[in-house]
Parts: structure tokens; C-alpha cells; sequence
């Protein structure tokens, strides 16, 4: 019995394991590695090689495949921060929309309401008030909010804080003994905890390479155009339906090129001198549900800067301007209940305003830090996939000084 | 060892192993052009995870298994989609051929065609098992899988070829 492929007819009893060890041998002996080929992979080798000490101290702690993972894991913290602040904040508003709250000394809301002179705390509130969806509590549990004084770290009105509880210097433990609750304000989840005293050896914190200068004067809405040209592109190449929802869309920034070491943190009066005009984009994708699906980081290319593009990215040309873009898989690193969360959240919120909101880069793509600003107070919140990376614990809230005086001590100097 | 003798040492495994690497993700992906970007993330991978290489397997079989992963990272990947593939890349030809050589030829192409047509997870183990000329437990290593999965697997592409090509193809 014969059959015609390809037009050809084969003998029956030419097909065996010989004639399939024959045809393949036959077949593939003409593919071979180019010069080229050999000499650009070797090329990259030699660069792996002589990276390979500093990079072998990150990936301690930096699993890569957290990379891809990270900037929704980020982009999902962040808008449940910004959901939570947002919802607390709005306490004075009324917002309709909004969960009853208490008025109670134990159920005060965070925002309108503080009183910057005055460092307080108070349980957490039930989370009813607080948020819709269950992993929330898990922040509420955790939140610190330590007194902000953006300038020099000591607050005039120090004298103001009940038992003088000194100035923002001070270690998370020791506010922990000095403050006392108070009977309205601020709300915050008191934990105990002193500050994370994990050390590392990791001596500077670096951004990702994958960086377009100018990020943070960038327009938004100059990019909403061409990140829906991708989108579409996307959508064409992998034969999906995906939508990028308006005004989800997170900047992210990275630090000065060089790195951060300890004594450039310690010398540093505001966490800008750290920063960079760098960074890059996160596009959050939904399916027709409204659930999100895939996310895209987005950064210019830049030829000068091959680094940036690992082989797993795709540069799009969108009017002549060229993209690097990277895909994250939601199913595959990041847990069903944080996409249903980050989903959740999104519909609550609609669309979402970033101008008080920075969200750096601290670890090569894998940990934040975000800094929402609320009126004159800066908020650092960590978020992070190697929870007690630089000695922070995930999604708590510190201010500058204290975020300064934990990350240069785990620093290794 | 110094980054000197690792870069020795890498040559080394590129001149030795390079083409069988190229050759495989060529079958699994059935592009050139993925197959040159697993060409390299290959041995960058090799680079980065040489110091845990125990030696518990052969050379061959420990950069055939990363090989094999990065191909099914592409495959998982988004991109791969993107790729147009093209089945007769893999072409015998020669003008002075004479008729039996055609027709030898034609055979080939046939069932390396067919081969190609497998579904991927048929066209790695029949590459590993007829082209690499490994054993069920290399092969078991590299895929992650059961040796009596492997013997399954080989059975049914055997099967396959045989429906497609309309031929016993066993041995």
C-alpha cells in the first residue's frame, strides 16, 4: 500500500526506523551554524561571562521568571493601594459608592482627615469598609503610615506627636513603642513588626535595562495612539480580541543608570535625585469579559542599548518609531485571585489618574517601589516579589526617611 | 574557572554541539529564524547555569534538554504565531541526480515532510530518538517525562507517519 504525498509515492517497505534515521540525516546535515551565527552567539557568551559575578549575586534573589510576572504583580498592588487610598480618602466626599464607614475612633478614614501634626494609629478597618475584594485585608493588616516630613526628615511638629515620638529617623520599632493611638486621623493597620532585618548582599538598587529616556515628561496621551497600534498588532499576530483599557496604562521609572548605593541613598534629601528620566509602560490587556489577560511593557527601542531586548521581545514600528514590547502571560505568574483583584479594581476604579502616583523600578523589573502623593504627604509603598529584598516588607507604607534608613542598612556597603 | 577558561569552554560546546542544537529547534519550531534566536539563547543559557551542570548526564543530553526548553518557551511564546512556517525548507535537490537518486530523494522528502507535519510533541521525540540517537532515559530527561511516555509517544508517531505516509512505519 502506497500513498501519494507531495505527489511522490513511498515503498511500504522503505518506511522503518532506518529510512526515518535516513530521511532526517539526510535532511537536516545541510543546516549549520553560520560564522556569523557562531560568532554573535559566543560574542554574547563572553559578555554573559564577564556580567556573570554580579549577576549571579541578583539572581539570588531575582528568579527571572519573576520579571515578567512583576510589572502586573506591581500595576495590581498599586491600583489595589490607590483603591483602598482613594476610597478612604473619599470618606469626606461621600461618594456613593462608597462602603458605610464608622466614625468611630477605631474606623477613621485615611486622606481629609489627617492630621499631619500628629502620627496616629488605629486598628484596621473591617473590610467592608475597607475594600470589596478579599486580598485586601492582607495590605490593611500590614499597613504602617509613619509621619512625612518631606524635607528634612524631622518634623517640626514633632512635639505635636503624642510621647513625643521623635523624629522620622527613628526606626520602625522604635515608633512602634512611642506612638499611640489616637482618637481621630489617620487610619493605619498597626502591625508590630519592626523593620525587616533580612539582609542581602546586594549593594546597589538598578532598574531594568529596558528604559526609554524621558518617561517621566512623557505625555500620555501623545503614546495612547501608538500603544493601541501595538495592541492591535498584538492582537493580529496572536489572533486575539484583546482591549487595552483606557487609562490603566502605568508608567514606570527607573533609577539613575549606575545604581543606587547606600551612601548615595543616605546623601540623598529627596528620592528624586535617585531617579532617573527613564522607564518604561505596562499595558494591562482585558478580554472581552473585562478580566485581564496579557500584559504588555512598552519602551522606545534604542539601537544603542541591545541589552534591552531579550530574544523573547518584539520590536514593533509604529510611524516610524520603533517599540520594544514584552508579553506577560497573567495565567501563567501571576496568581487567579490577584488577576481577579487587579480586575476587580480596575472596573472599580475606571479610568485612573497617575499624577500622584510614581512607581520605581528597584530591582531590575522585579521589585517597586510606589510613592503616592496625597496633598503634601509621600507615601512609600513596596512591592515586591522577593518580600524583604533590601530589608522592606511588602506593601507597607514608609515615608522617605525611613525608607532611606531601612534600604542603605540592608544595603551591603 | 575563570572567565578565560569558561570562554574556552563555551567555544567548545558551541563548535560541538551547535549544529545539534540549530538542528532540533529547527524541527521544533520549523523556522530558521527561531531556531538562530534558540541557537543563542541556548548556549546563554548554558553559560548562566554551567556552574550547576552536575554531570549527572552527557553533555550532549544536558544542552539538547536546554535547547528543548527554550523551544517550548518559544512555543508558549506569543511570537511563535507570528512566524510563517514553511514546511520544505528542508529540500533535497541536485541537478545531476540521476533517477534512483531522485526517487531516493523523493522518499525522503516525503517523509520528512510527514515529520514535520507531526504535532510537536511527536516531532521532538521522533528528532531525539532517529536523530540524536538517544536512549528512552536521556530522552525521558530532556522531556521531563516517563520513560513508558516516551516509548508511547514514539509508538504513536510511528503510527502517525505510518497513517500519513500510508507505509508501516516501524522498525
Amino acid at each position: 500500500m502506497a500513498e501519494s504525498l507531495n505527489g511522490k509515492q513511498i515503498n511500504n517497505s522503505a518506511v522503518n526506523d532506518d529510512m526515518i534515521k535516513d530521511a532526517l540525516k539526510s535532511g537536516l546535515s545541510s543546516i549549520n551554524a553560520s560564522d556569523c551565527l557562531v560568532n554573535k552567539t559566543l560574542l554574547k557568551c563572553r559578555d554573559e561571562i564577564e556580567k556573570g559575578k554580579q549577576e549571579k549575586k541578583s539572581k539570588l534573589f531575582i528568579p527571572w521568571i519573576f520579571r515578567l510576572g512583576t510589572p502586573l504583580a506591581a500595576g495590581a498592588l498599586v491600583l489595589v493601594l490607590l483603591f483602598n487610598t482613594n476610597k478612604l480618602g473619599m470618606k469626606g466626599s461621600s461618594s456613593p459608592d462608597m462602603a458605610p464607614q464608622a466614625s468611630s475612633s477605631d474606623t477613621m478614614s485615611l486622606g481629609g482627615m489627617v492630621n499631619e501634626s500628629k502620627l496616629m494609629e488605629a486598628p484596621v478597618p473591617s473590610p467592608e469598609e475597607a475594600r470589596p475584594a478579599e486580598p485586601q485585608e492582607a495590605i490593611d493588616d500590614r499597613v504602617e503610615l509613619f509621619k512625612e516630613d518631606i524635607d528634612d526628615g524631622v518634623g517640626p511638629d514633632q512635639k505635636d506627636i503624642d510621647g513625643g515620638a521623635g523624629s522620622d529617623e527613628r526606626g520602625i520599632g522604635e515608633s512602634d513603642e512611642e506612638v499611640k493611638p489616637a482618637e481621630e486621623g489617620l487610619i493605619i493597620g498597626y502591625t508590630k513588626s519592626a523593620e525587616t532585618t533580612e539582609s542581602t548582599e546586594i549593594s546597589e538598587l538598578h532598574s531594568s535595562a529596558k528604559r526609554e529616556p524621558g518617561i517621566r515628561e512623557t505625555s500620555l496621551t501623545e503614546l495612547e495612539q501608538p500603544f493601541i497600534e501595538i495592541v492591535n498588532l498584538y492582537n493580529q499576530a496572536n489572533e486575539t480580541e484583546l482591549m487595552l483599557k483606557e487609562g490603566t496604562i502605568l508608567r514606570i521609572t527607573c533609577l539613575i543608570k549606575e545604581g543606587v548605593s547606600a551612601k548615595m541613598l543616605i546623601d540623598a534629601n529627596d528620592f528624586n535625585e535617585i531617579l532617573s528620566d527613564d522607564g518604561y509602560w505596562a499595558l494591562p490587556l482585558i478580554n472581552e469579559n473585562g478580566d485581564i489577560e496579557k500584559i504588555l511593557t512598552v519602551c522606545a527601542y534604542d539601537p544603542g542599548n541591545p541589552e534591552a531586548v531579550s530574544s523573547l521581545d518584539i520590536i514593533y514600528t509604529i510611524n516610524r518609531k520603533k517599540y520594544i514590547v514584552s508579553e506577560v502571560s497573567v495565567g501563567d505568574n501571576i496568581s487567579a485571585e490577584l488577576k481577579g483583584l487587579l480586575s476587580d479594581t480596575l472596573n472599580s476604579l475606571g479610568d485612573i489618574d497617575d499624577s500622584g502616583l510614581v512607581i520605581i523600578d528597584i530591582n531590575y523589573g522585579t521589585d517597586f517601589i510606589a510613592i503616592v502623593e496625597m496633598g503634601e504627604r509621600r507615601m512609600f509603598v513596596p512591592l515586591l516579589m522577593n518580600d524583604g529584598v533590601f530589608g522592606l516588607e511588602n506593601k507597607k507604607i514608609y515615608n522617605w526617611a525611613m525608607f532611606k534608613r531601612v534600604v542603605s542598612t540592608n544595603l551591603e556597603q | 574557572m575563570t572567565p578565560s577558561e569558561m570562554t574556552n569552554e563555551i567555544t567548545r560546546l558551541v563548535e560541538e554541539y551547535g549544529n545539534d542544537v540549530l538542528r532540533i529547534a529547527t524541527v521544533i519550531l520549523k523556522s530558521k529564524e527561531l531556531a538562530e534566536d534558540v541557537y543563542q539563547e541556548t548556549f546563554l543559557r548554558v553559560v548562566r547555569s554551567y556552574s550547576s551542570y552536575r554531570r549527572e548526564s552527557s553533555e550532549k543530553t544536558w544542552i539538547i534538554s536546554i535547547a528543548v526548553n527554550v523551544c517550548r518557551d518559544y512555543m508558549r511564546s506569543a511570537w511563535k504565531r507570528r512566524v510563517i512556517v514553511t514546511d520544505d525548507f528542508l529540500t533535497y535537490s541536485s541537478d545531476n541526480d540521476t533517477e534512483d537518486i531522485i526517487e531516493k530523494r523523493s522518499e525522503r522528502q516525503a517523509l520528512i515532510n510527514a515529520i514535520l507535519k507531526l504535532p510537536d510533541k511527536y516531532r521532538e521525540i521522533i528528532h531525539l530518538y532517529y536523530y540524536q540517537e538517544m536512549g528512552i532515559k536521556d530522552i525521558s530527561d530532556i522531556l521531563r517525562i516517563p520513560g513508558g511516555t516516551v516509548k508511547s509517544r514514539l509508538f504513536k508517531a510511528r503510527a502517525l507517519l505510518h497513517d500519513m505516509i500510508g507505509g508501516e512505519a516501524h522498525g
